[in-house]
């Protein structure tokens, strides 16, 4: 079935449709949920926001463009208005220092899917968040400084943090090893 | 390293619980529960029906009635009825100098002093309505009709329309919906005021592709929310006998939205002035005074009630059908909106609450002056209230062609308005 024909299915507001679309990409938005939420239930609620949102703003989708890039796109604004709610984005410099994890991976090229969500899960909240919308979402420091009202020096430090905890959990496993 | 995460990470697809559909299928059939405009639409759908069946249950009840004939000069049996009641009704011309002309119509003030007889005095009549077709024209008579009658009628009968011939036979016949009992026959002129509870509901769309809109578009639309408006306007109009009419006058609706925006994480500062009293052992004491300031993280509650401030010119075409003890008026037309006035808070394009129209600073200003053309459509119920005037309300809705929004913003705007109005109507 393609997209255009689950699409016009959903706006009909048909229940079948709409299982049609969540099996089809539920996978792929999980995993942008996941990025964000470390904890599978914070996770879970992202992605059933997500998909609330994606199916009462889906007219607003105009065929041009990819499908799933409007759909990631829809979940990643849900689940940032999500972590401003929870109050976590500007507790990052707290939390920053707070956790204190251990990863294990051998090298780099050896890292599968699940190991970087679990070093991305590893990043403090502000780190991750900063991260995740600069390299993975593709925002500039200008719209993360908008969205999270930080400024965009905050925003480039973040991400320079974010980066090197990042290298120091492969460059220590790798020692280790 | 950014390159490789984004590679693999793209595609990928996590596991999904399977418990994630059932609890996002039931947070869908609460959502679509929630949905208020079904409900308005339900609502109104039930008005409609039911005065379709007060239409309905009335028009064949009379279809029903058999013409009652009644004798001469026999007695009454009308019961109390608290003011004098009008019967109009037709007399067959038979004979004299105005043979050209078919029916005559006249007044009957029926005298309701009590149970029993009614003495029925028929009026002098300087008009006669010559009836050809749908064509009426009136023309003087000299003839004198005055005469003493006496009807019997029972209060099923009263709406009826008499037809009394020269030989004094009493029958009747359908009732005209122009001469009910609740709309005389000559007051064609009418003016009306009405005033009206609605709800506006919010259409945004994106004027302007670019995927940053679809962002701006999304998160306007989480924090703005219709609210109870009102409408309120003074018309006047013209009756056709057919029960065609037209209207016009001037109309002033608000549209009502609240903005509601919670911004987290917000520092406050806050000044603590501490003061401490030591007490030395000579009784003297040292008042010391200390001065900080601390930051206080919390959310700020941004609330706005929006608005928008509309004079219209409503032009309005109806037709009203009349019943025996109610009447429905099927309206509908264009309104022309004049002037529109606008003020309140939204998101900016940077997604910032700001303050626009007159309670902003002038840089941001995405609404139109003027909105141009909407349109209505509403079913009337009417009533008997008082003499020439008519009690009624009317389940309506409006719809706005045009974005409310200029054309360089990214969004359009556009308004469904349901609600229900009620209203005074004057026959002059």
């Amino acid at each position: 079935m393609s997209d255009r024909e689950i699409i016009l299915g959903c706006l009909q507001n048909d229940r079948n449709y709409q299982k049609v679309l969540f099996d089809k990409y539920s996978g792929i938005l999980m995993t942008v949920c996941r990025r964000y939420f470390p904890d599978n239930a914070l996770a879970e609620d992202a992605l059933q926001d997500g998909f609330i949102r994606i199916f009462q703003s889906l007219q607003q989708f105009n065929f041009q463009g990819s499908f799933e890039g409007w759909l990631k796109k829809v979940v990643v604004n849900v689940a940032l208005r999500k972590i401003q709610t929870e109050r976590k984005v500007r507790d990052w410099m707290e939390l920053s220092t707070a956790e204190n994890k251990e990863f294990h991976c051998t090298s780099i090229d050896k890292l599968q899917e699940e190991d970087i969500l679990t070093m991305i899960s590893f990043l403090p909240v502000g780190y991750r968040t900063v991260f995740n919308m600069y390299v993975m979402d593709g925002f500039s420091h200008k719209e993360i400084s908008d969205t999270l009202s930080i400024t965009e020096s905050t925003s480039r430090s973040q991400l320079v943090k974010a980066r090197q905890m990042l290298q120091k959990m492969i460059t220590e496993t790798n020692e280790s090893d | 390293m950014d390159q490789f995460f984004k590679d693999k990470l793209d595609h990928y697809q996590s596991k999904v619980p399977q418990s994630a559909w059932q609890g996002l299928e039931a947070r869908l059939v609460e959502e679509q529960g929630k949905s208020k405009p079904y409900l308005w639409i339900i609502l109104i759908a039930l008005v409609l029906l039911t005065l379709g069946y007060l239409f309905y249950a009335d028009f064949f009840a009379e279809k029903e009635k058999e013409p009652v004939e009644l004798e001469n000069n026999a007695i009454a049996s009308i019961p109390a009825i608290p003011k004098s009641y009008q019967v109009n009704y037709q007399n067959k011309v038979e004979n004299g100098s105005e043979s050209m002309l078919d029916l005559i119509d006249e007044s009957l003030p029926l005298n309701r002093s009590g149970i029993g007889r009614s003495n029925v005095n028929a009026m002098e009549t300087n008009t006669i309505h010559y009836v050809a077709s749908d064509f009426y024209e009136s023309i003087s008579v000299t003839e004198n009709l005055k005469s003493d009658r006496s009807i019997t009628a029972s209060p099923e009968i009263l709406p009826y329309k008499a037809n009394i011939d020269r030989n004094r036979d009493l029958k009747l016949t359908w009732p005209d919906i122009n001469n009910h009992c609740y709309s005389k026959p000559n007051h064609y002129f009418f003016a009306e005021l009405n005033a009206g509870v609605d709800f506006p509901f919010q259409k945004l769309g994106i004027q302007h592709f670019a995927s940053e809109n679809q962002q701006y578009l999304t998160e306007r639309a989480g924090t703005e929310f219709g609210t109870v408006s009102y409408n309120l306007n003074l018309l006047a109009g013209y009756m056709h006998p057919t029960g065609l009419l037209a209207k016009t006058g001037i109309q002033y609706a608000q549209l009502n939205e609240k903005f509601y925006f919670v911004k987290q994480s917000m520092i406050k500062i806050q000044t603590q002035i501490t003061i401490d009293t030591m007490f030395k052992e000579d009784g003297s004491y040292i008042i010391h005074r200390d001065t900080t300031t601390i930051e206080v993280m919390g959310e700020e509650k941004l609330t706005t009630n929006n608005r928008f401030s509309m004079v219209d010119v409503p032009l309005i075409l109806g037709y009203r059908y009349a019943g025996s003890n109610f009447g429905l008026e099927f309206n509908a037309g264009l309104i022309f909106n004049v002037m529109n006035y606008s003020s309140g808070r939204i998101f900016d394009e940077k997604i910032e609450p700001t303050y626009y129209g007159a309670d902003g600073n002038g840089y941001f200003s995405p609404f139109k002056t003027r909105v141009g053309l909407s349109f209505y459509a509403g079913v009337r119920y009417m009533t008997g209230f008082y003499g020439s005037t008519q009690f009624y309300i009317e389940p309506n809705l409006r719809y706005y062609f045009n974005s409310f929004s200029n054309s360089d913003y990214p969004l359009s705007q556009k308004y469904l308005v349901m609600g229900i109005s009620s209203g005074m109507k004057y026959f002059f």
